[in-house]
């Protein structure tokens, strides 16, 4: 894969990542012309927004419908971006965000750029959030944030949190943080994207959000074949084959793991709560990595059924499990090196939850 | 990077040590992962509250490509007991991007002259780890990691370093005076003596008896010179329950054998994780395995 002048991530401090000295390196069209480059944006207009807490800033960042995906809800207007920033930093109000990496894809000029950002939080939980009550304490969390940006404004935004590692940190069992999370009211636009999303991921259709933009084919390959051989035909003894004998492996909730045998766990762990898993690739993003090798960006879902034996899950057993999930790979010599995989195991369990409660009321996916 | 470790952690010079970090460093530590600034100089603080001023006893500065071990034999002032700190780094000789780094806590509280039971209270909370049930058989598939498939580079004494592991991974005691030369220098964790083979012996036989399902891992290898850093962790079951044992050894090889080892592992920080634990038997006395 050859590299570009592009902005990484990985060796700069923030200072010269706020001060690029560098030339611009790709066409922005219609981006403010302070900005060098997708990745430069990304990175200054989050630290902008969360770390200077100019919240405001999301009206001149984010456009006016801009459509945000998570598993626990859905908006689509930026007054909602800015109240949810809002609340987020009245529970956190020291929240930081560390950005490790920006793996991008160039749309062109007519759709912009697609950004996946890989971002490392730290807060304290001061004050009642999502999860409950205050707990005073300091957490950690991964997000991935894959954001389509196009004349300087964020248009299409789909978030990844690790919210279940978040919630052990501060105290908080994870099923309750999920029953909490399914007692608060959904809204009816996510219901209908997510049974919308059910359908299309059980038919193994690819989302409507397709781009003909150039990506590096063995890039694009090996992320199509990572994820076919592992959720869909669940040939575990392959993942030799893409991964290295000592690969690190980062999942929701703490779950790590080191080298084959512990990789091919976790996946076997994790598909036996959902043994008819189909899943689908929804976005393929890949940039070099500046000390060798190639950074893959991932966004896919899964869809089953749900077929727990833990006691506090059985009774949800039957019903249909939904993940809306993102990775980054990094490859080192054709195999992966380390993987990222984030998702919100929180409103996973939540959204069992509450279609298990509509099912006495006749609804429910 | 060793200059900058020794004026921090001896004489606590956060400013040095602030300069070489990122805004993205991570440091890994007592089985808890340090992220941001405060979080940050949260360490050199800790470890300088336990232990006070300190100085060098002997270092060790072990470099491949952009990663540094460093190993440091630290002796507090006023007291008799010295302390094993291994860092493992990845930086780019002016900043670090990763450090994970190991304490030998007991012989933090035999220095100290502090009860366990507070020093484990005194650790990080640890962060939350699930490791997921897996088949740690090979099943013939050869797929392990073991010295010889991790180094990079040419290497002339790989054979050595896959026998040595197989001490642990297989385990093939009967090896060891194979591996080790005669008045081989071996540091274990809670030694304040040199130790033989023999001590070796007895570890890596009790880990295997009071453990079942053990796996080792490894992870890294550095090899520079005749010295080499290996990065490593058990797996094992007890009563049940997965515990994680992470490790750091040094080796130094003179020929054909190992004449100097130094393995480093966190006792209470692994007693704090796994609080049901009764490997090491650590209560208000000072036992590691017998």
């Amino acid at each position: 894969m050859q590299k570009n002048n592009v902005t990484q991530v990985y060796w700069k401090n923030l200072p010269e990542l706020l001060s690029p000295q560098g030339k611009k390196s790709q066409s922005l069209k219609n981006f403010d012309s302070e900005f060098i480059d997708i990745v430069d944006y990304i990175i200054r207009i989050t630290h902008r927004i969360w770390e200077q807490k100019n919240i405001a800033l999301c009206t001149k960042y984010y456009a006016e419908y801009c459509p945000v995906h998570t598993l626990g809800g859905y908006s689509d207007d930026v007054q909602t971006v800015i109240k949810n920033t809002l609340q987020t930093l009245a529970s956190f109000p020291d929240r930081s965000l560390i950005g490790e990496n920006v793996v991008w894809r160039d749309l062109g000029d007519d759709s912009g750029y697609y950004s996946s950002h890989r971002i490392t939080s730290i807060m304290t939980n001061k004050n009642a959030s999502e999860f409950g009550a205050a707990t005073g304490k300091t957490g950690r969390v991964t997000t991935i944030a894959d954001c389509v940006c196009y004349e300087n404004k964020i248009v299409y935004e789909w978030l990844m949190r690790d919210n279940s590692f978040l919630v052990k940190q501060l105290g908080i069992e994870l099923m309750d943080a999920a029953e909490h999370l399914a007692e608060l009211p959904s809204n009816d636009k996510f219901e209908i994207w997510r049974e919308k999303e059910i359908a299309r991921v059980k038919a193994g259709k690819s989302s409507s959000h397709q781009w003909h933009a150039p990506i590096d084919e063995d890039s694009e390959n090996f992320a199509r074949s990572w994820l076919d051989t592992i959720f869909n035909k669940k040939t575990f003894g392959e993942i030799k084959g893409l991964y290295h004998v000592n690969a690190k492996l980062q999942w929701p909730g703490g779950v790590e793991a080191v080298g084959i045998s512990g990789i091919r766990g976790v996946f076997i762990q994790w598909l036996a709560q959902c043994p008819d898993a189909a899943a689908t690739c929804d976005h393929i993003s890949a940039v070099a990595f500046e000390d060798g090798g190639i950074d893959i960006a991932v966004r896919w879902s899964v869809v089953g059924t749900f077929t727990s034996k833990k006691e506090s899950l059985t009774k949800y057993s039957g019903q249909c499990f939904f993940v809306l999930g993102a990775t980054h790979l990094r490859i080192i010599n054709g195999k992966i090196s380390e993987e990222w995989t984030v998702f919100d195991e929180i409103a996973a369990y939540a959204n069992l939850m509450r279609d298990f409660n509509s099912h006495d009321t006749g609804k429910g996916v | 990077m060793l200059d900058m470790l020794i004026k921090t952690f001896t004489k606590g010079d956060l400013g040095v040590y602030k300069s070489s970090l990122l805004h993205t460093t991570c440091w890994s530590q007592h089985n808890t992962k340090f992220f941001g600034q405060e979080k940050l100089m949260s360490v050199p603080l800790t470890w300088l509250r336990c232990a006070g001023r300190c100085h060098v006893v002997k270092s060790i500065t072990i470099c491949q490509g952009n990663t540094s071990v460093i190993h440091l034999l630290l002796k507090p002032q006023n007291c008799e007991g010295t302390i094993n700190y291994t860092f493992w780094l990845h930086d780019n000789g002016e900043v670090i991007k990763s450090a994970f780094a190991i304490v030998d806590t007991l012989q933090l509280a035999i220095a100290s002259n502090t009860d366990v039971k507070k020093m484990i209270l005194a650790l990080p909370e640890p962060d939350p780890l699930v490791i997921q049930d897996y088949d740690q058989q090979d099943n013939l598939q050869g797929e392990f990691a073991k010295p010889s498939n991790v180094i990079r580079g040419n290497c002339s004494f790989s054979t050595l370093l896959d026998a040595w592991w197989s001490i642990w991974s297989d385990p093939q005691l009967s090896i060891i005076d194979e591996v080790y030369a005669d008045a081989a220098d071996i540091s274990l964790p809670v030694s304040f003596q040199q130790q033989g083979s023999h001590e070796l012996f007895e570890l890596v036989l009790s880990i295997y008896s009071k453990l079942t399902r053990v796996f080792c891992q490894l992870e890294d290898i550095v090899i520079d010179g005749n010295n080499v850093a290996i990065k490593w962790f058990i797996d094992a079951d007890e009563q049940g329950k997965k515990v994680r044992l992470p490790l750091i050894t040094i080796l130094k090889i003179d020929g054909h054998h190992i004449t100097c080892e130094i393995t480093t592992f966190d006792v209470l920080a692994f007693e704090k994780r796994h609080s049901h634990s009764a490997l090491f038997e650590v209560k208000s006395t000072v036992r590691v395995v017998d």
